[in-house]
């Protein structure tokens, strides 16, 4: 790293084609009093508008893997746009009247709220999985997530998968979830099976029998690491 | 000459003599296993056995080789096996930097043969070629022994080399270079019967491409459109901002939050790797935490893997703690299988660093130990064996071992879960001064040896779970596509290794959209369900030849088919469907000939063609049917609460299954009876030769 | 040349000179501005601990990363497929390849706590420095080698070299080769064709501007 930099130090004579432009034009910088480097990496972009504002926050929200959701974007509006423009702007979205600005932001209407997204930056399944995470209706959530899977792959919901970003839950929390659906006619149809290692997986009668569930949570949970 | 150097270099180690040929007259069998094997048959009488003087080894790489496209460059290793049925020929495919070395060097094959009376290792900087005294790291472990060699030859030499277990005449032992790269087979034993401890290669030389630019162009865009992660698998495993799926099986393990934890200077974050970004899709697999769980991550310093490979699946550990503990080296990378096979020797296991942690520590204890020694773990098969020996309180390995040996070996250890019972353990099976040794024969030769107190149900057993009694190990076989996989596996005289199938199957995308796509390219009932599967068809046996005949293709040319083909892409916007002419444009950007598909797949053809014929000589019958091709019973007989074709279950009906062989017999062109090849076969695939010979040995079905 | 070349030319030239004073003698011990360890992708904890080596190129700055590199050498075939048509490693213009299983080109007595694939991981790629008095430019009996006038890497003039390999022999890193099939010397032009192959951006390339407004945040 010395001799690295050693061979390129600064007090050196410049001795390249580069660095003898760079003397020439330094020099005539001198004599014209032009702006300084310091001052000329200073450009003044022209002032975006409300809604290019507002894009601009989803889209960052977006690339942070998180929706926007509306009622803290009403409450708490980007800098330079009011809460009447989130309000006007974001009800536009999906409309013929939608700011061209806005043109990639799209929505998830979720349990409590809705949930901005840009398109480019972010796909509607993991809009969809952000904004119920958003609702924080934890019962929902896991019922939502069984039943999309055994419909889907096919697969039970490993327990695992619950743990693991995005949905962050505990052991208890999903124990606790599981416990409360049966009390409740909306999960009628969500239940547990169970491998022989002991872990666990949800899933949906709606989608699957409990057989063919308990063989599937086998196969990922025991079979599939007997043959990597 | 582009792609190919078209020279090979023959060493003969018991006369010293290295003299380089022409490879060209082997370019019909594209390069690497094709190449190799023909090699083989055309210089290995039939009924030679793996360890007679007569006996050779073929390293080889394919056209492609070396000439950059993602994951080219595995070794392919032809040889006789050691330790399966009849002996019959088996390709070992290895990881590393071997193979672009070799190229590098000049040569599309090196020919291994004769016998040293004393330790030789052969040298090989370019045209500069000897055999040299090895005595100075003879005994030695792998890594010591590359050290050593290296300390010798030049810091960027690659060493390919026996450890113990090969020297000392272990049937199930391997080479190794770089650490953790194997090629298996029985290979090491071979060489330490030949006295040779290993291969130094480097090379200054280019391997020409027709198309540099395209070759460029070709790399982009399997990188940026086609290629996801480790076996190709396409979906993250929890969801990320920019996927639709997420699997928890998938290989695509990286994401926001999970990091390389021991990484010099603090964890670097995994993060987010979307299609389209090469310069990140390093990140993709954290292989650690996929096979050990959780409680790898903060040892991971980072991934490593093959020279050219972009997906990095070698998790790369250091464990302090363990080595404090144990005195076994603190960093160590291996993929798969080896990881975790090894911690099944302990019934309980000591906690090392933090409760619970002491299973991940065994298992990666024991596969530091193994690929030291150049012990060979078969897929598992070792392991599993001294397993079924040591269940019921060792009441098989009482049988098999005279008291005092079984007194020997330190079972409070093992009552105590402690992990340096795995090391005492594998140096004693690696030292061949027991009886204990023979577990290390080859599930085939144990069953052999021990048929008196076995019988039967060994051999035949899920806890072995070979897919054969012949003594390959299933490696993605009914629980892969249920038939498709498993007539995969009966090609070989091994593993099969076959992924081309299992990439498909475990690519992480829901059902549908597979199958959609499979459809699409085999026709209707190609993909069941997961263990939800229908009789077999015409359609299923096409997918399966299709699994075959790529995986030669890869060994051959050569691409890693752990990552190849690329069936599937990661990318919505090319609804999820891969591209599965890349390989065929490549070896037309790098060798300036035109390959098309079928062209490719055709030279694939003749080389599984040869193999079997092959396999029939040294069968010594045309009955490949019962002879060779025979699955084992546990693969009918699993799952008891479960019918065959019940949604839930993958086993597998005896009826069907033979339906299964006559049509994959039929789309290769075989006897549909016996499953042998026939000469109108053999002809139109230029093996004319081969036909004749069997013909002479009335190997040829009526 | 125009006015707006000119200012191009002095704002990068100013930047690299203050990039350079505040890097004195490595990055080691610098404390680096959010911006500056987003923009070289990299912690302080690893600027601290001198995984990350920075080369000043007279166009942009080379970061290597040696806690990112994975030992792959795909940077060494991009760069010879790029510059030569053909893949050959040991004509890169960067260097892995002899260090990757010690990672280092001396083997350690104690190999195993070394670098590399046989020791604890360290690894990365040896890189042309572009130095300012560059040893491989005054070895030259012909002065072939000469500052590209545009990106200011010191390059080789095929027409000029007679392929003696005195340029080999004086580069204290042995950048600079002979390619034994033209019998001309090889060596970095800066092209970036190693940085677009890194798989985990181990290397990377960042124009002057961009560190200009980094340095300043």
């Amino acid at each position: 790293m010395d001799e690295i930099l050693n061979t390129t130090s600064p007090e050196e004579e410049p001795s390249s084609a580069a660095e003898q432009a760079v003397e020439e034009a330094e020099q005539k910088a001198d004599g014209e009093q032009s702006a300084s480097p310091e001052e000329s990496q200073e450009k003044k972009p022209a002032e975006k508008t409300p809604a290019q504002k507002l894009a601009d926050y989803i889209r960052q929200c977006s690339i942070d893997s998180h929706v926007a959701p509306l009622k803290k974007t009403r409450l708490q509006p980007p800098e330079g746009v009011t809460q009447e423009e989130v309000t006007a702007l974001l009800a536009a979205v999906g409309t013929a009247e939608a700011d061209p600005a806005l043109e990639h932001i799209s929505f998830v209407q979720g349990q409590k709220d809705l949930y901005y997204f840009d398109q480019q930056m972010m796909t509607r399944h993991f809009a969809e999985i952000d904004s119920m995470l958003e609702d924080k209706d934890i019962l929902y959530t896991i019922a939502t997530v069984a039943r999309s899977d055994c419909k889907l792959y096919p697969r039970p919901t490993q327990f695992s998968k619950l743990r693991k970003y995005p949905f962050f839950f505990t052991e208890d929390e999903i124990l606790g979830a599981v416990a409360r659906m049966k009390f409740d006619d909306r999960y009628s149809d969500i239940d547990t099976v169970t491998a022989s290692n002991g872990a666990m997986g949800i899933y949906s009668s709606q989608f699957m029998s409990k057989k063919y569930a308990r063989a599937l949570i086998e196969q990922v949970e025991v079979e599939e690491r007997q043959n990597p | 000459m582009n792609g190919w150097t078209g020279k090979m270099l023959r060493v003969n180690v018991g006369t010293k003599q290295c003299s380089v040929e022409s490879s060209e007259k082997y370019f019909d069998y594209i390069g690497g296993k094709g190449m190799a094997n023909r090699i083989l048959y055309d210089e290995v009488p039939a009924g030679t056995k793996p360890l007679d003087e007569a006996s050779k080894v073929v390293f080889a790489a394919g056209p492609n080789c070396g000439g950059s496209a993602p994951c080219s460059s595995r070794t392919s290793i032809s040889f006789l096996s050691t330790f399966t049925k009849n002996n019959a020929v088996v390709d070992a495919h290895m990881g590393g930097d071997t193979a672009i070395m070799m190229k590098y060097a000049g040569y599309d094959a090196i020919i291994i043969e004769g016998k040293s009376e004393t330790p030789v290792y052969i040298n090989i900087k370019d045209d500069d070629v000897s055999v040299k005294d090895a005595t100075f790291v003879w005994g030695k472990t792998t890594m010591d022994t590359v050290a050593e060699i290296c300390r010798v030859e030049g810091s960027g030499v690659n060493v390919v080399t026996i450890g113990p277990a090969g020297e000392n005449g272990i049937l199930m032992s391997n080479m190794m270079n770089n650490g953790g790269h194997s090629g298996g087979g029985g290979l090491g034993c071979i060489m330490g019967s030949k006295k040779v401890k290993a291969l130094a290669i480097y090379g200054t030389q280019a391997v020409h491409v027709a198309d540099a630019k395209k070759v460029l162009e070709l790399n982009n865009y399997v990188m940026s459109d086609l290629m996801g992660s480790n076996n190709n698998h396409v979906v993250p495993t929890v969801a990320q901002s920019w996927s639709e799926y997420e699997n928890a099986s998938s290989r695509w393990t990286g994401h926001p939050g999970l990091t390389w934890g021991a990484a010099e200077g603090g964890p670097i974050d995994t993060g987010e790797s979307p299609p389209g970004q090469p310069t990140l899709m390093g990140y993709r697999c954290q292989k650690a935490v996929k096979d050990w769980g959780d409680v790898a991550e903060k040892y991971t310093v980072k991934m490593t893997g093959c020279a050219t490979c972009p997906v990095r699946c070698y998790a790369s550990l250091k464990v302090p703690a363990l080595e404090e503990k144990t005195g076994v080296k603190a960093a160590h990378a291996n993929t798969c299988m080896a990881n975790g096979a090894y911690a099944k020797l302990l019934p309980s296991f000591q906690d090392i660093a933090e409760e619970g942690d002491g299973e991940f520590m065994a298992g990666y204890l024991g596969c530091t130990i193994a690929d030291d020694l150049g012990l060979w773990d078969n897929y598992g098969d070792l392991s599993a064996t001294l397993v079924y020996f040591m269940n019921n309180d060792c009441e098989l390995l009482k049988k098999i071992l005279p008291e005092e040996e079984f007194n020997s070996i330190p079972w409070d250890k093992r009552n105590a879960g402690d992990p340096t019972f795995i090391k005492d353990m594998l140096e004693l099976i690696a030292s061949n001064k027991g009886e204990i040794s023979h577990l290390a024969d080859g599930a085939y030769n144990v069953s052999e040896r021990y048929h008196d107190i076995l019988g039967d149900d060994y051999i035949h057993s899920a806890a072995m779970a070979l897919w054969g009694p012949i003594g390959g190990k299933r490696h993605h076989g009914n629980e892969c596509a249920a038939q498709v996989g498993m007539l995969t596996n009966i090609i070989y005289n091994r593993d099969g290794m076959c992924h081309t199938i299992v990439n498909i199957t475990g690519s992480g995308l829901p059902y549908d959209l597979q199958k959609s796509i499979i459809e699409e390219i085999f026709g209707a009932g190609a993909l069941d369900k997961p263990k939800a599967y229908t009789p077999m068809n015409e359609n299923k046996a096409k997918f399966a030849k299709f699994g075959v005949i790529r995986q030669v293709i890869h060994d051959s040319m050569t691409l890693c088919n752990w990552v190849w083909p690329m069936t599937f892409s990661p990318r919505k916007d090319r609804g999820y469907k891969g591209d599965l002419s890349v390989e065929a444009q490549y070896m037309t950007a790098v060798t300036g000939k035109e390959w098309t598909e079928e062209s490719l797949n055709e030279a694939a053809e003749r080389v599984i063609q040869l193999q079997r014929a092959m396999t029939v000589e040294a069968f010594g019958t045309t009955d490949m049917r019962n002879e060779h091709d025979v699955i084992s019973n546990f693969i009918f007989d699993m799952d008891p609460d479960f019918k065959a074709f019940e949604e839930g279950t993958v086993k597998m009906d005896r009826d069907d299954w033979q339906t299964a062989l006559t049509m994959f017999y039929k789309e290769f062109g075989w006897d549909e009876t016996t499953g042998a090849p026939t000469r109108a076969t053999l002809e139109k695939f230029g093996l004319t030769d081969v036909a004749d010979n069997l013909a002479a040995k009335n190997l040829l079905p009526a | 040349m125009s006015e707006e070349m000119k200012k191009g030319i002095l704002d990068k030239e100013y930047t690299r000179r203050q990039f350079l004073k505040m890097s004195g003698k490595g990055l080691a011990g610098l404390s680096m501005t959010a911006a500056m360890l987003t923009l070289f992708g990299c912690t302080q904890e690893e600027v601290d601990q001198g995984v990350v080596e920075t080369v000043a190129l007279p166009e942009m700055l080379l970061v290597v990363n040696r806690a990112k590199c994975t030992g792959c050498q795909r940077c060494e075939t991009n760069c010879t497929l790029a510059n030569d048509g053909k893949a050959q490693p040991w004509l890169a213009r960067l260097n892995v390849r002899d260090s990757v299983v010690f990672g280092s080109t001396t083997i350690a007595d104690d190999y195993a706590h070394g670098g590399g694939f046989l020791g604890e991981w360290d690894m990365g790629p040896e890189t042309c420095k572009q130095c300012k008095d560059a040893a491989c430019m005054s070895a030259c009996p012909v002065g072939a080698i000469k500052p590209d006038p545009n990106t200011g890497a010191r390059v080789v003039d095929t027409s000029v070299c007679v392929g003696c390999g005195a340029c080999a022999q004086a580069c204290p890193w042995g950048m600079p080769k002979v390619d034994p099939e033209t019998k001309k010397s090889t060596k970095c032009i800066t092209c970036g064709a190693c940085v677009s192959g890194c798989p985990t951006s181990a290397l990377s390339m960042i124009p002057w501007e961009d560190v200009a407004a980094a340095m300043q945040q």
